[in-house]
């Protein structure tokens, strides 16, 4: 295992606590061409006869390329194929080795068909990535949960695929492909609806695409040279869905929605949170369905994964932020389990201020997912 | 307390805003709809000259995408930063912040027009926040 991270903690002070990881990517191994078993067969025909050029082609050719590799060597499994995509190698590699008791699965491939141009093409084939998933992991080993995707461009079918999939055994989350509309836009209504009454958190994570095609959510202020300044950048994308989400008056339309943002960093939240309630004591006119503090709907409605970890200058001011952000509150441990920049959970437990290590470890995910976990 | 002749009824006209000396400190004598207020020109935020901003009505809490207009002439809006007050108790609106606004109670005996100050001394601003 490898880490950037340097321990605060000796190995004789290990930090041992009931585990969730909320990030961890599973892989198909051939992409959608070997789902095509779970299509009807005019979308066989249909999608078997084109060109390879594709979105999920496993060497990611329409985003940034990463100048090493995305994942990690290891995790190809013995007999072969993708990082991550087989349940059985990822069971006894990572979760056994780091007592991981419950990992959910963020599917990228399924994910980025939020970038394809066609609506109705998006929408069959993340049925069978959700399928395919509950059927070879979920049923694989139950410490698996799934975040199901959807297709965001078509509103109507993401909200019919969570209402008909979302209550498969193992299912825990929806993951929304974020697009070049804010999340507090009413395109997204029918599948925030959809996922308040399954009683399923919404996860956003980036899916690699953005700022690739003109329907993916652009990064402010021009294109990013290469895969440093996109990785650096891209939680501009969350800062502002995360504004719109507040600003458009979700939380007061769905006052049950949780939202998990997925690896998209969390020193900078206090900054944003205190300029929204700053904004908001001087402009509420403008929005007055936002009726309290807009931190104080974040604190409800919104948790925020570890990984990748923040680094800062002193240590010491991991504490300061975690105070900031109510940590013990709002922080769900997450590894990005099989990328090159997986965080070491026993590494970013020992980092977290001792009051708040079995919230982030599994308590603050136990409140979002409540029954999903069991 | 200490009862301040501010001036005579007829000084301060309807819907309008005329901020006086006294005691040293300055007081926005206040006429809404002819209703006489008396207010500390001190905003909680920034100390800001409050009673140089506008009496206004404002959006009340909505449901989303609804706008829902009330209070008319019945806000005291900063003219630094646009927190809102309620013009009668000098509260913040709506939970923008716990502070508020300094308000003093009107007299008017004769067409005598006094405001009842506490001194200096006991008078203090609610921090800001």
């Amino acid at each position: 295992m490898t880490t950037e991270l340097e321990p605060a903690t000796t190995a004789s002070t290990p930090v041992e606590l009931p585990l969730v990881d909320c990030d961890l990517h599973p892989a198909v191994e051939g992409g959608y061409k070997s789902l095509l078993s779970y299509l009807p067969e005019a979308w066989v025909q249909r999608l078997s006869n084109r060109s390879p050029l594709h979105i999920d082609n496993p060497q990611w050719t329409v985003r940034y390329p990463h100048p090493n590799a995305q994942s990690r060597a290891e995790t190809i499994p013995p007999s072969g194929g993708a990082p991550a995509s087989d349940p059985d190698f990822v069971a006894t590699d990572f979760l056994d080795r780091h007592g991981i008791h419950r990992a959910l699965l963020l599917p990228l491939q399924a994910a980025a068909v939020s970038a394809w141009s066609d609506p109705l093409e998006a929408s069959v084939l993340v049925t069978a990535y959700n399928r395919f998933y509950a059927e070879h992991w979920l049923a694989r080993d139950q410490r698996y949960r799934l975040a199901m995707c959807v297709a965001a461009q078509d509103p109507a079918s993401a909200a019919a695929e969570i209402r008909s999939f979302g209550s498969t055994p193992g299912v825990a989350s929806v993951w929304v492909g974020m697009l070049n509309i804010l999340l507090g836009d009413g395109h997204y209504r029918p599948i925030l609806q959809a996922a308040e009454e399954m009683g399923l958190p919404v996860v956003l994570h980036s899916t690699g695409t953005e700022g690739v095609f003109q329907g993916s959510p652009t990064i402010a202020g021009g294109i990013p040279t290469g895969f440093n300044e996109r990785r650096i950048l891209a939680p501009q994308i969350h800062q502002s869905n995360l504004v719109s989400l507040v600003f458009g008056g979700v939380f007061d339309r769905f006052p049950r929605l949780k939202v998990v943002f997925v690896e998209c960093g969390w020193s900078w939240l206090p900054s944003l949170l205190w300029r929204m309630d700053v904004s908001w004591r001087s402009l509420r006119v403008e929005v007055p369905w936002v009726k309290r503090l807009p931190s104080e709907y974040v604190f409800e409605h919104v948790r925020f994964t570890t990984q990748p970890f923040e680094e800062p200058e002193k240590p010491e001011y991991l504490a300061h932020i975690c105070d900031m952000i109510h940590a013990g509150q709002t922080l769900l441990f997450s590894s990005d389990y099989p990328h090159w920049d997986l965080d070491s959970p026993q590494l970013v437990l020992s980092k977290l201020p001792a009051d708040t290590r079995s919230r982030v470890a599994f308590e603050n995910a136990r409140e979002v997912f409540g029954a999903l976990l069991d | 307390m200490q009862l301040h002749r501010v001036g005579r009824r007829e000084d301060f006209p309807r819907d309008s805003v005329r901020i006086v000396e006294v005691a040293g400190r300055e007081v926005g004598l206040i006429d809404s709809g002819g209703q006489l207020y008396a207010v500390l020109n001190v905003c909680p935020h920034q100390f800001g000259p409050v009673c140089r901003g506008t009496v206004v009505g404002t959006m009340l809490p909505s449901d989303p995408d609804q706008l829902l207009f009330g209070l008319e002439n019945k806000v005291l809006r900063c003219p630094w930063h646009f927190w809102e007050f309620d013009l009668a108790t000098g509260k913040a609106l709506f939970g923008i912040t716990k502070s508020r606004l300094l308000t003093f109670p009107v007299y008017i005996d004769g067409g005598e027009v006094r405001i009842e100050m506490r001194s200096r001394a006991q008078a203090s601003l609610a921090p800001a926040g």
